[in-house]
């Protein structure tokens, strides 16, 4: 399998020079293969939105290398799109506005540009909401739009950071199934945070547990169960397996967090 | 699509619990009962003589004195030269102000260079500088625009910085992972996003201009509101120093309508059930 996206020994350190540095990463090895659905999952202030950052392009890892398609990455670009968890469509722009707003570094025509921006409103089941603003959208929907328009431009590798974290049960199980579905028709390469041990397992190929921090991957899982997934396959018993293998791991993080 | 609907009760929350919707008419007529309340008592206050007319003239002599004035054409004038000279002197400052907010918000270093010194100065009463500005900008309007100028500029700088500070941080890194490089960003992005805060900012310091008007025409004018109501005060001749008041304060809460109107034109996306 082709790698895309691989860190070796990242350290993050907020406020080098300072009195009290604070040690976010420590150490961190991790591996991301094209195609490939890869969760990281630890308990909160562990460091996930930090790492993400980082392989974004959006913030620099203090020690060690990150790299991508086997190059280090500098700086931002449109090869790895980000999806986060609130704020970030653009109110002003209506839905078909929003999503075709990440097109404008693309080389395509106006009109193959309006076909795709209407394949992937069709892929998130936005039909009929082209012309809601953001103001008017539920949470859900918003996340919907947000991922529509994170795939829009093809980028190499998608990064989201706990993209449904702010919905309610409902509704995440509704947009889990989405993203399933999207992921089976697209196969784009993925790295998803979260610290929903179902979710991870119900998506990933993968899963990373990080430690409490500073955070380092503290064990990598591989969920065999086979595609295409089902939510009924949570209470499958080798589902029921894994999840009580990472409770466990995540257990023992949660009880040394220092306060 | 017509749905048949069982009687419908009507909804029983009162009108003063907290946050409670209450009918449009009832909105705009509590407003204008309140203005209404006003002039009632004002008029009650002077008609039975409890004041007299040298400390607060009656509401008949203040009309006496605007159908004066505007038959003679002093009103129409002095309404023309104040609404230049805070037209002016309002939109001076605004286009220092925009390019230095936006600098400020966006950028730690323009803020660090510019809010020691606009602090220091903000705190500055402009009827001060009054003397010194006779000195720089002579006794034409260019004093007056640069009174006002003193007045809104110092305020406004730092509202546009926090206006700008509001946009969230996420949508600019996401902004960033579509390929947009920093100038692209935060012209298609930051400046759009802080627009209706912005909008917001020059609605109130254009408020805060008209209050400023008596100062900028304090001395070396011979027309104008603010230049009616200080010789008036000379003379002490309240009616004509009220009716000053009152046309200033309809003008600015003419503006100021203006402004809103406006905001909902501009800004329609901003409606909706769910803040984004
Ligand atoms: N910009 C920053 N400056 C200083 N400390 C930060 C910054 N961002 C995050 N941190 C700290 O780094 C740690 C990891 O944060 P984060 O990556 O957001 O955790 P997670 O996403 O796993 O909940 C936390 O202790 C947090 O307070
Ligand atoms: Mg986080």
């Amino acid at each position: 399998m082709r790698e895309v996206l691989r860190a070796i020994h990242v350290w993050k350190v907020y406020g080098v020079g300072e009195r009290r540095p604070l040690v976010a990463i420590r150490d961190l090895n991790l591996a991301v293969g094209e195609n490939e659905f890869v969760s990281i999952i630890g308990p909160s202030g562990c460091g996930k939105s930090t790492f993400l950052l980082m392989a974004a392009g959006l913030d620099e890892p203090s020690a060690g290398e990150l790299l991508f398609e086997g190059e280090a990455v500098r700086g931002p670009s449109a090869k790895r799109g980000m999806v986060f968890q609130t704020y970030t469509l653009y109110p002003w722009l209506n839905v078909e506005e929003n999503i075709r707003f990440a097109l404008q570094k693309s080389s395509l025509g106006p009109t193959e540009q309006k076909a795709l921006v209407e394949e992937y409103i069709a892929l998130v089941g936005l039909q009929g909401f082209e012309r809601a603003y953001p103001n008017q959208l539920s949470g859900g929907m918003r996340q919907r739009v947000a991922i529509a328009r994170a795939l829009v431009y093809r980028p190499q590798v998608l990064l989201m950071d706990e993209p449904f974290g702010a919905l309610d049960a409902q509704t995440r199980r509704l947009m889990q199934e989405l993203l399933l579905q999207v992921w089976e028709t697209h196969r784009t390469t993925v790295l998803f945070v979260t610290h929903d041990i179902e979710e991870a397992l119900l998506l990933s190929d993968r899963v990373y547990v990080m430690t409490a921090r500073p955070g380092t991957i503290k064990a990598e899982v591989v969920v065999p169960l086979p595609r295409p997934r089902t939510v009924e396959m949570e209470t499958s018993p080798e589902f029921l397996a894994l999840r009580r293998r990472l409770l466990g791991l995540i257990r023992e993080e949660v009880g040394r967090i220092s306060v | 699509m017509s749905v048949s609907l069982p009687p419908l009760r009507k909804r029983r929350r009162g009108w003063l619990d907290l946050r409670a919707e209450i009918s449009p008419i009832m909105y705009w007529m509590a407003g204008l009962g309140f203005i209404a309340v006003f002039f009632v008592g004002w008029w009650l206050v002077t008609a039975l003589r409890w004041v007299g007319p040298i400390f607060l003239p009656s509401p008949a002599a203040v009309w006496q004195e605007f159908l004066r004035q505007l038959g003679d054409g002093t009103l129409w004038m002095d309404v023309r030269a104040s609404v230049y000279r805070i037209t002016v002197g309002w939109l001076i400052s605004t286009a220092i102000a925009l390019p230095i907010g936006i600098l400020m918000g966006n950028f730690r270093f323009f803020e660090g260079l510019f809010e020691p010194f606009i602090d220091f100065v903000r705190y500055m009463p402009a009827v001060a500088f009054v003397p010194l500005t006779i000195l720089w900008a002579g006794v034409d309007d260019g004093q007056k625009f640069v009174i006002l100028f003193i007045g809104t500029f110092f305020q406004q700088v730092l509202m546009v910085m926090d206006n700008v500070k509001t946009v969230p941080y996420e949508m600019i890194q996401v902004s960033y992972t579509f390929g947009l490089s920093k100038w692209e960003v935060l012209r298609k992005v930051v400046l759009p996003a802080a627009m209706p805060g912005i909008w917001d900012t020059l609605r109130i310091t254009l408020g805060w201009a008209w209050t400023y008007l008596v100062v900028a025409e304090l001395v070396a004018a011979n027309v104008g509101l603010g230049y009616r109501i200080m010789r008036a005060q000379r003379f002490l001749q309240t009616d004509t120093i009220l009716l000053g008041i009152l046309v200033i304060g309809l003008l600015g809460l003419v503006t100021d309508y203006l402004f809103k109107f406006a905001y909902r034109a501009l800004f329609r996306w901003m409606e909706g059930r769910n803040q984004a």
